[in-house]
C-alpha cells in the first residue's frame, strides 16, 4: 500500500491540487458513499464549491474508498502512510487522509470480514425433558429423553439482542440466515458431551494456545 | 395387554424337536437370536439348519424370533415366558432352550427393541476443532479470533462409523454459553432423578 496504483494516483490528483479543507470535503463525501452509496447531487455541489468538474469528483471519491479498503486490508501504519509524500501529497493532506482511513478502519474491517464465507454459528437452544414411557416395540419403559432445538445463524449478533425476538423484526432475507435443528440425547450422553466441550474450551486458555497466537503474529 | 401367539408361530415352535431334531433345533434357536439382534451381514450362514426341511426350518426360525421379540415387547420375565410356552405343549428341551436364550440375551433384546421406531437424531458425542483467523482473501492480517468447529453426532453401532448430525461454529464465549445451557439441562435432570 506504500505506493499508490497509477490509476489511483491519477484519480487522486485533484486532492493534491486542492486545499486541506477541500480534501476534508472529499473525504466526507467518501464516508457518505460508504454509508449511502453514490449521490450525484452532492458531487455536483462539491464540484461547484471546488470549482471543478463533477466528472472528476466521482472517480476521486471512488479512489478514496479504494485507498481506504487497500489500507485496511494491509493494515497500513501511520508511518507507512506517510510514504504518500512520494506521490506528491503535502503533510497536511496526508494527515487528513490518515484520519479518514483510521476513523473508518473498523467499519471496513467488519465489512471485509462479513464478505468471507459464512458458517452457521451457535445462537441459542431450547430444550425439553421427556420421559419415553411406551412404544410399539416396547410397551413398558421409562427412559428420559432430552429434546434440544438448536438455533444457528450465519449472522453474529450482539449478546444483548434478543435472539428469538430479533428474528420477527428483521427482513425476510435476514430471517433466511437462521436455521434450526431438532435433536435428542439422554442424560448420560449429555454429561459426556458437556465434558468433551468443557475440555475443548479449556484448550483455548492454555499457554500453548497463547504461544501459538503469538507465533502466528495475530 | 396380554401376549397371544398366532397359529403359524405356535406350529413353528411345536415342530422343534419333532420335525427338526433336538440338536438342530438348538442350533436354529441360537441362530434365531442372532437374527433378532444383528443384521444379516453379521451372521454366518448355517446351511445345515435348512438342509432337510427348509420350509419348516424357516417357519420355526420366524416363530422363535417372534416369541423373543414379543416377550421383550411385553416385558416378560423368564417365568412368564415359560408359562406361555407351556400352554402350547412344546418339547421340554426346546422350551428350556428358548427360555435359556431369552434369559441370556434379555438385555440386548431390550436395547434392540428400544431402538426400533422413529425418533429425532440421537446424539451421543461431540467432535471439535479449534482454529484461529490468520489471513484471508479479505484481509492481509487476520483478526486472531479463535473459532471452534463443533460437530454433534453419534457412532453407528454396527459399523462404528461416525455420523454427524449437526455442525456449527462458535467463539470461546459462544461455546461457554452453549455449555452453560447444556449444564442447565443437566441440573434439571439431576433434580428430577434425585430421591424426594
Amino acid at each position: 500500500m506504500a505506493v499508490l496504483r497509477n490509476e489511483q494516483r491519477e484519480h487522486l490528483k485533484i486532492l493534491r491540487e486542492k486545499s486541506p479543507e477541500a480534501v476534508v470535503d472529499l473525504c466526507k463525501l467518501a464516508i457518505d458513499y460508504l454509508n449511502n452509496g453514490p449521490n450525484e447531487k452532492k458531487y455536483s455541489a462539491v464540484a461547484k464549491k471546488l470549482n471543478t468538474s463533477q466528472d472528476l469528483v466521482q472517480p476521486t471519491i471512488e479512489a478514496l474508498v479504494c485507498l481506504l479498503i487497500d489500507a485496511t486490508k494491509s493494515s497500513v501504519s501511520e508511518a507507512d502512510f506517510e510514504n504518500l509524500k512520494t506521490s506528491g501529497f503535502s503533510l497536511d493532506q496526508i494527515s487528513i487522509l490518515w484520519q479518514f482511513v483510521s476513523s473508518k478502519r473498523i467499519f471496513v474491517e467488519n465489512i471485509l470480514r462479513a464478505t468471507s464465507p459464512r458458517e452457521f454459528r451457535f445462537r441459542d437452544l431450547e430444550w425439553r425433558l421427556d420421559g419415553k414411557i411406551a412404544s410399539r416395540s416396547l410397551l413398558y419403559q421409562a427412559n428420559p429423553i432430552i429434546i434440544i432445538k438448536l438455533h444457528l445463524d450465519t449472522e453474529q449478533v450482539s449478546e444483548h439482542r434478543s435472539v428469538l425476538g430479533a428474528k420477527r423484526d428483521e427482513s425476510k432475507k435476514k430471517y433466511e440466515t437462521a436455521k434450526q435443528f431438532l435433536l435428542q440425547t439422554d442424560p448420560n450422553n449429555l454429561v459426556h458431551i458437556i465434558d468433551v466441550l468443557e475440555r475443548a474450551l479449556l484448550e483455548s486458555k492454555t499457554h500453548r494456545m497463547r504461544d501459538m497466537l503469538k507465533a502466528l503474529h495475530v | 395387554m396380554t401376549l397371544s401367539l398366532s397359529n403359524e408361530v405356535v406350529e413353528g415352535l411345536k415342530g422343534l424337536g419333532v420335525e427338526i431334531g433336538i440338536e438342530l433345533s438348538k442350533k436354529l434357536i441360537a441362530n434365531a437370536v442372532k437374527l433378532a439382534l444383528y443384521s444379516d451381514a453379521n451372521i454366518p450362514s448355517n446351511p445345515e439348519i435348512y438342509a432337510t426341511n427348509p420350509a419348516f426350518a424357516k417357519q420355526s426360525e420366524y416363530a422363535v424370533v417372534t416369541v423373543l421379540f414379543l416377550a421383550t415387547k411385553y416385558g416378560y420375565d423368564s417365568q412368564k415366558l415359560r408359562n406361555l410356552l407351556e400352554q402350547h405343549g412344546l418339547v421340554a428341551a426346546v422350551l428350556e432352550e428358548i427360555v435359556k436364550v431369552y434369559d441370556t440375551n434379555k438385555k440386548d433384546l431390550l436395547i434392540n427393541n428400544l431402538k426400533i421406531g422413529h425418533s429425532l437424531p440421537h446424539i451421543t458425542d461431540a467432535e471439535w476443532r479449534l482454529t484461529c483467523d490468520v489471513k484471508s482473501s479479505a484481509s492481509d492480517k487476520g483478526s486472531g479470533d479463535l473459532t471452534y468447529r463443533i460437530s454433534l453426532g453419534r457412532y453407528r453401532e454396527k459399523t462404528g462409523e461416525r455420523e454427524s448430525t449437526v455442525e456449527f461454529v462458535c467463539n470461546p464465549e459462544e461455546l461457554q454459553s452453549f455449555i452453560g445451557r447444556l449444564k442447565e439441562i443437566e441440573r434439571h435432570c439431576e433434580k428430577i432423578s434425585a430421591p424426594k
